[in-house]
């Protein structure tokens, strides 16, 4: 029936779920009829196509509406105001909804600056994962959006975001790991990193959040306490302090250290794996544990940190990839690599810590990324 | 006498850019009241500024404080061009302006009189700030108090204290004392939109300086209807209706009526006999005698009627009178034709009583009781003399009434008049002609009512619908006679009564007679039609229903000025009857023999002219049971077959009916009833040419089909039925529905349904029933989800703004169950369940790991110790988190209380505590990019969520939290396409409450 207006408008804003799941999904209003149609709604309800038209357009102005509010949801949530009367549930919902990040669509925005011009390349994301486009700007602005806030907010990046954003914790923490990976200017689109999927570098982020930033509470040095003490607190920069400390641990390359070193995790090793593997852990031991020492060494320069993930790949993964090692047979070997590295600390504590607070992010995304 | 008016402006927030280059606002506050403005400080370069002012002091006359609403006007400060405004708060102060110590009352014999209610006379809280051209703006936080100083002065111009309810029943709290009667405003004036300074003013000078406009005059009104209710010794008005007619180029009429009332708290001690009509007392038992006895209409009337009759035809200076029981005659004469002319008058009982309503075997009965008139005469005579207004119009406002108010209804009694707008008698400030328009039609409808040997009118409504220069004023309500005395037994009930099902609430009280179905010594009638609620007590058998009857008349559009306004005069009559025989048919079909809540409106358009009755059909026991119309067709005997087909499709649709609204237990009956009469008919054709519809063969009900346009008709007489799960009435609840759970613990869910497009001209009646039918079946699909629903108090309105378009606007209140309605729960509880794992998990695992760290290492206890101290910062945030997406959230909104908005007259769920004013505001918004908002829909989805954003701020600010009798009367929506351009106007209001929900256990 042709009509020019055709409104619905209750006290309290009607959300239906189905439908706004098809609205973030970037779906038309005719898409979302013709999907809802396709479930049987019609039959299920007893209308027609008109009916379910105006209904999904209905929905649709009322998120369009909401979409302005729902860029900060802290205005949504306020006391006082009126303009959507919802339950919190409902509210929750859709805030929850509207900020859903799909893994596929992160991982080709992370590392990319987030900038117009790569908004406009949105179009080959959407091809290449199959999520309308509309969804995939969506979360590019949602990413952008966080990110701008956040950047320069000191604290907890997760608690931030889950602050400022109303979001559940799982969700804060992706959009914690891209902003993490965002601020520290990760390589993560190199060609041989391609095959790494947005679960591992979340894992690694936040590895590296909890046991690596500035307020992860892993203090070494006195000096370095005050130092941190003074600043600005914030978890999305890796504690510098640590990184200049990290360069004691070259001392693991010194001659004979390293055969210490060796005949440490050899002796423990043996047996626990593979013949095979033990004879190329015993033979490249050196090759093995010189990558990840000078990797330590080096990190303190940031063009080091930014391609931590090319050079875990390029001098780790690969090399014990080629040696057909098991991710249980590079766990194992972390698990002994590392205490044996601290056993040869001794007789300074602060490297020793240092060295495990390295290994144990390092160790952590190894067997992560470890995979095909 | 003055009072003071003291304002304070705490912060503004979510205010929008004004300044480009920084992205940023330099805002400040200009507080106008009257002529006097003041501003605050400008708050540089901030979009939540944060003003802390000073109080800002202003001392007005009380007369302008009722008229001038507090203007809040945000301002972006420009240091070298103008200042630009950023939008508005208008606040209405008449709600602050009625406090427990000022009663307002002349002459106060104790504090009885005075309405002990109400008003914390502060008003604070977050205001949206709106612009008409740019919608809500951001919020505004201020805090306005008042202190008045009462005013005993005789010639007073301000009504303060005189509380004002547009609910149409006794508030909850309150009993009536007395009542004072109808009063009623006029109050006109040229409109801004249609000033000369209009064409060089910007659009946004122009909304607002008719918003303000609209505002005073709205105060205006009420201030001056607070001193005729104070002159009559009345302390408040209850039903009480504005509204705004815009006549266009000759200017703008606010009216309001409503019914003086004096309220006083109820006590349960108080047992005082109550006096209806505290005025008229002594006039009590002289007045009752005439009217039990039967009184013969024709002879009271008769002359009332006759000289209007004259002036009827012709047209004086371009103006159609009215015709005084416009379709009566007319139907009587050319459609039934069987009635001779003498009697005409009493016909027109049959028919008009009830706008062409109350069932048409009427006339019969008129006839046979025939009794002197001297009696009555005298009683006229008694009111003429007495120049009081109540006696004059012995009308009220409201719907429900305290049980045993209502002897007798008579049925509805309605008249309208055609009349032609006339710019050079309208000056300003004139209101006569407006005036004796009403008065023409008041007095029509109070002879109507005499002539059904009632005393009063209840249920009063009044209505107006423009087209060009052509006005077709309506009124209408349920002619009764009603106990004047009342005992202290009825008034306890009263609580009863505003609270819940009025027919469940007194199940322990004896059922009311059925003597409240009919006048005394008339014959019972078939059906009985009404404006008003079902009575308390009244004894229903199965469920009310909703019931509409629509129709559609072409008008021709050339014709201009008197030739146009005849024409619709002519036209009206028609459209009367047509509508009345559908309603009957329908009422009929659906086996039911009453209508409840009927309001008939009558809408003028180029083309077309509209007719739209709806109602609550109900099965009452006092009356017989309704016997199924019956299609005839004599002229084309052929076509049995499809007679036949047609019978069936009644029989079934009654079936249907009965089974569905519970009307079992005469489902048989019926049957067996209209299987004979089938037969009967079937057999002789003649016989249905025989019957005669005024002639009193009221137990059938004849349709006759003569060609394939009545055919269609048939088909539309019968309605899909609502779908199971759902309840729809235009009462205030569903008559004959158990009390359930649903509505024990209800979501409340007043809606506002717009719907506007074209109707074609050909088949123009088909698709206006299939408008209808497709708006109730849309606002059904919107509510799937929450059934089981009750739809209450449906309200539909119908203007035909342009040539070939139809704007429907309907107003309802949704009752579901809560429970239902948050079937988004489950899914997002899970979702936040596993957060709040995983959040766990992972602060364990962060200790795990430093203990695992501090286990292995000696050396590391020192970094334990710091991280311990470190750590008694992080934990609260981390902490905080996880709680406040689990517990925390709902905790947040329940302190943050959601507004509920119903139009009924009570809460259901919950018991009304106070009643903290009356709001009626005025909305205009325009847009010049209709097409970049989503189209007109969008324009206006976006406009009424506003519009309801505020009033939900201002029920809020004023210590509600609830509104009840919430209206929107006017929704004009003009549209320029080629501009790109759009402009609405909308008026909502209603009663703030405070409501406390009635606890589980305390209900059960």
């Amino acid at each position: 029936m042709e009509c020019s207006v055709d409104v619905f408008v209750g006290n309290s804003t009607i959300i239906d779920p189905e439908i706004y799941q098809l609205w973030v999904d970037g779906n038309s209003a005719h898409e979302a009829a013709d999907i809802l149609q396709q479930r049987g709604i019609l039959q299920q309800w007893g209308a027609n196509m008109d009916l379910l038209m105006s209904d999904v357009l209905d929905h649709y102005r009322t998120f369009h509406m909401l979409e302005k509010t729902l860029h900060t949801p802290l205005k949504l949530t306020a006391a006082g105001e009126w303009t959507f009367q919802m339950e919190a549930d409902t509210q929750q919902l859709l805030i929850e909804k509207y900020y859903e990040l799909d893994d596929v669509v992160v991982r080709e925005v992370l590392g990319k600056k987030l900038s117009s011009r790569h908004r406009k390349d949105l179009d080959e994301v959407s091809e290449k994962t199959a999520i309308s486009l509309r969804s995939c700007r969506r979360q590019f602005d949602n990413v952008k959006r966080i990110h701008k806030l956040v950047e320069e907010m000191p604290g907890h990046i997760v608690h931030n975001i889950q602050h400022n954003f109303l979001l559940s914790a799982e969700l804060s923490k992706k959009y914690a790991a891209v902003v993490f990976v965002a601020v520290n200017r990760f390589e993560t689109n190199k060609r041989k990193l391609q095959y790494l999927n947005f679960g591992d570098f979340y894992h690694c982020a936040h590895q590296m959040i909890v046991h690596w930033s500035s307020t992860s509470c892993h203090t070494t040095s006195v000096r370095n306490q005050l130092e941190t003490e003074t600043e600005i607190e914030t978890d999305l920069d890796v504690d510098r302090g640590f990184l200049h400390d990290l360069r004691e641990v070259r001392i693991l390359l010194e001659g004979n250290k390293e055969k210490e070193h060796k005949h440490l995790v050899c002796s423990q090793l043996k047996g626990r794996l593979t013949d095979k593997i033990y004879a190329d852990m015993e033979s490249s031991f050196k090759t093995h544990s010189r990558s990840l020492v000078s990797l330590a060494g080096n990190l303190n320069r940031s063009r080091e940190l930014r391609s931590l993930f090319v050079d875990l790949v390029e001098r780790c993964v690969e090399p014990l990839r080629q040696a057909r090692w098991t991710s249980r047979d590079l766990r194992l070997f972390l698990d002994y690599y590392t205490p044996a590295g601290v056993q040869l600390f001794k007789s300074d504590s602060a490297t020793a810590l240092v060295w495990e607070r390295y290994m144990k992010v390092i160790s952590s995304c190894l067997v992560k990324i470890y995979h095909n | 006498m003055p009072g003071k008016v003291k304002v304070k402006i705490l912060a503004g927030r979510n205010l929008p850019v004004m300044d480009r280059s920084s992205d940023t606002t330099d805002a400040y506050v200009e507080i106008k009241l009257g002529s006097i403005t003041q501003k605050t400080d400008v708050f540089r370069k901030s979009l939540n500024p944060q003003w802390n002012s000073e109080w800002f002091i202003f001392e007005v006359d009380d007369a302008e404080l009722q008229d001038e609403p507090l203007q809040i006007r945000l301002m972006d400060y420009d240091t070298y061009s103008a200042n630009d405004a950023i939008g508005k708060v208008y606040l209405d102060l008449n709600p602050l302006l009625v406090t427990p110590g000022i009663s307002g009352i002349r002459g106060i014999r104790s504090d009885a009189c005075s309405v002990p209610s109400s008003g914390g006379h502060v008003l604070s809280g977050w205001l949206p700030v709106y612009d008409t051209m740019h919608g809500m703006r951001g919020e505004v936080s201020v805090i306005v108090k008042v202190e008045l100083f009462s005013d005993v002065n005789k010639f007073r111009q301000s009504s303060c204290g005189v509380q004002f309810f547009s609910t149409p029943s006794t508030p909850h709290g309150f009993k009536i004392q007395s009542i004072q009667g109808f009063v009623k405003e006029l109050v006109v004036n040229d409109d801004p939109e249609y000033q000369w300074i209009d064409k060089i003013r910007t659009p946004r000078a122009s909304n607002e300086a008719r918003q303000t406009l609209f505002s005073q005059l709205s105060g205006e009104v009420r201030r001056k209807i607070g001193l005729k209710v104070l002159e009559l010794g009345g302390n408040a008005v209850v039903g009480y209706q504005q509204m705004f007619d815009l006549e266009g180029v000759t200017g703008l009429v606010v009216r309001g009526i409503g019914t003086a009332v004096t309220l006083v708290r109820c006590h349960s001690d108080g047992n005082a006999a109550i006096t209806w009509f505290r005025e008229s007392q002594h006039h009590g038992s002289g007045r009752e005698s005439p009217r039990c006895a039967a009184i013969s209409p024709v002879d009271v009337v008769k002359p009332l009627l006759s000289t209007a009759t004259v002036t009827a035809p012709v047209v004086v200076h371009g103006m159609t009178p009215s015709r005084p029981s416009p379709c009566t005659r007319r139907s009587s004469e050319s459609e039934i034709n069987t009635t001779p002319k003498a009697s005409s008058l009493s016909d027109s009982f049959g028919s008009s009583g009830g706008g062409g309503m109350s069932s048409n075997c009427r006339p019969t009965t008129h006839r046979q009781t025939s009794v002197p008139a001297p009696p009555t005469s005298a009683y006229l005579n008694s009111d003429v003399t007495r120049n009081l207004e109540i006696l004059e119009y012995p009308f009220l406002t409201m719907k429900t009434y305290p049980p045993g108010f209502i002897v007798h209804i008579g049925g509805m009694v309605s008249a309208r008049s055609v009349k032609l707008l006339d710019r050079i008698n309208n000056s300003e400030g004139e209101p006569e002609t407006r005036d004796n328009w009403w008065t023409e039609i008041r007095m029509e409808v109070r002879s109507h009512a005499r002539a059904l040997g009632c005393s009063v009118i209840l249920g009063y409504e009044e209505h107006t619908s423009i087209s060009d220069e052509v006005c077709v004023l309506s009124a209408s309500g349920t002619a009764a006679v009603v106990k004047l005395h009342h005992t202290e037994v009825d008034v306890k009930d009263i609580n009863h009564h505003g609270k819940g099902n009025p027919l469940n609430a007194d199940e322990s009280k004896a059922t009311l007679p059925c003597r409240v179905c009919h006048i005394p010594y008339r014959k019972v009638p078939d059906v009985l039609i009404a404006t008003i609620e079902p009575p308390t007590g009244i004894n229903v058998q199965g469920r009310g229903c909703l019931i509409q009857a629509r129709l559609c008349r072409p008008k021709r559009a050339e014709s201009r000025g008197d030739q146009q306004a005849k024409e619709v005069s002519d036209g009206l009559p028609f459209l009367e009857y047509e509508l009345h025989r559908q309603l009957i048919n329908k009422l009929r079909t659906k086996g039911m023999n009453s209508i409840f809540h009927l309001k008939v409106q009558v809408s003028i358009g180029e083309k077309h002219v509209v007719g739209v009755a709806t109602g609550t059909a109900l099965f009452l026991s006092a009356l017989p049971s309704p016997s199924l119309p019956t299609p005839s067709n004599p002229s084309i005997s052929s076509k049995q077959s499809k007679r036949g087909r047609i019978n069936k499709l009644l029989i079934e649709a009654h079936a249907t009916s009965q089974e569905r609204y519970g009307l079992n237990k005469q489902l048989n009956k019926v049957n067996d009833m209209e299987e004979t009469k089938w037969t009967d008919s079937d057999d002789t054709d003649e016989d249905a040419n025989d019957l005669d519809l005024t002639a009193g063969n009221k137990d059938s009900c004849v349709i006759e089909i003569d060609d394939v346009e009545d055919i269609d008709v048939i088909e539309l007489l019968i309605d899909p039925e609502t779908p199971e799960g759902f309840d729809v009435v235009t009462t205030e609840t569903v008559p004959g529905l158990p009390i359930d759970n649903i509505r024990r613990h209800p979501n409340l869910q007043a809606f506002n349904r717009v719907w506007k497009g074209k109707i074609p001209s050909l088949q123009a009646a088909r698709h206006l029933n299939r408008c209808f039918e497709m708006i109730l079946r849309s606002i059904y699909f919107k509510l799937r989800k929450s059934r089981p629903c009750v739809i209450t108090n449906l309200q539909f309105s119908v203007d035909l703004p342009e040539d070939d378009e139809i704007q429907i606007s309907v107003l309802g209140t949704a009752i579901t169950s809560f429970t239902k309605i948050a079937e988004p729960a489950p899914c997002i509880g899970t979702s936040l369940k596993g957060v709040g794992s995983t959040e766990s998990e992972m602060i364990f695992h962060l200790e795990d790991d430093v203990q695992l760290l501090a286990s292995n290492e000696p050396g590391a206890s020192m970094a334990k110790v710091n991280q311990q101290i470190r750590q008694i910062p992080p934990p609260p945030p981390s902490n905080q988190g996880l709680l406040r997406t689990a517990g925390d959230k709902a905790k947040l909104y329940k302190e943050r209380q959601p507004v509920d908005i119903v139009t009924l007259i009570h809460l259901p769920g919950s018991r009304v505590e106070r009643y903290l004013g009356h709001l009626n505001f005025f909305f205009i918004r325009e847009s010049t990019s209709i097409r970049e908002d989503g189209g007109l829909s969008g324009f206006m989805q976006s406009f009424i969520t506003e519009v309801l954003g505020i009033v939900r701020a201002h029920v809020s600010a004023l210590g509600g939290n609830a509104m009840v009798s919430y209206f929107m009367t006017q929704c004009v929506l003009l549209h320029n396409p080629h501009k790109n351009q759009g402009q609405c106007l909308i008026n909502v209001g209603g009663d703030v409450v405070q409501a406390v929900r009635c606890s589980a256990d305390k209900d059960v």
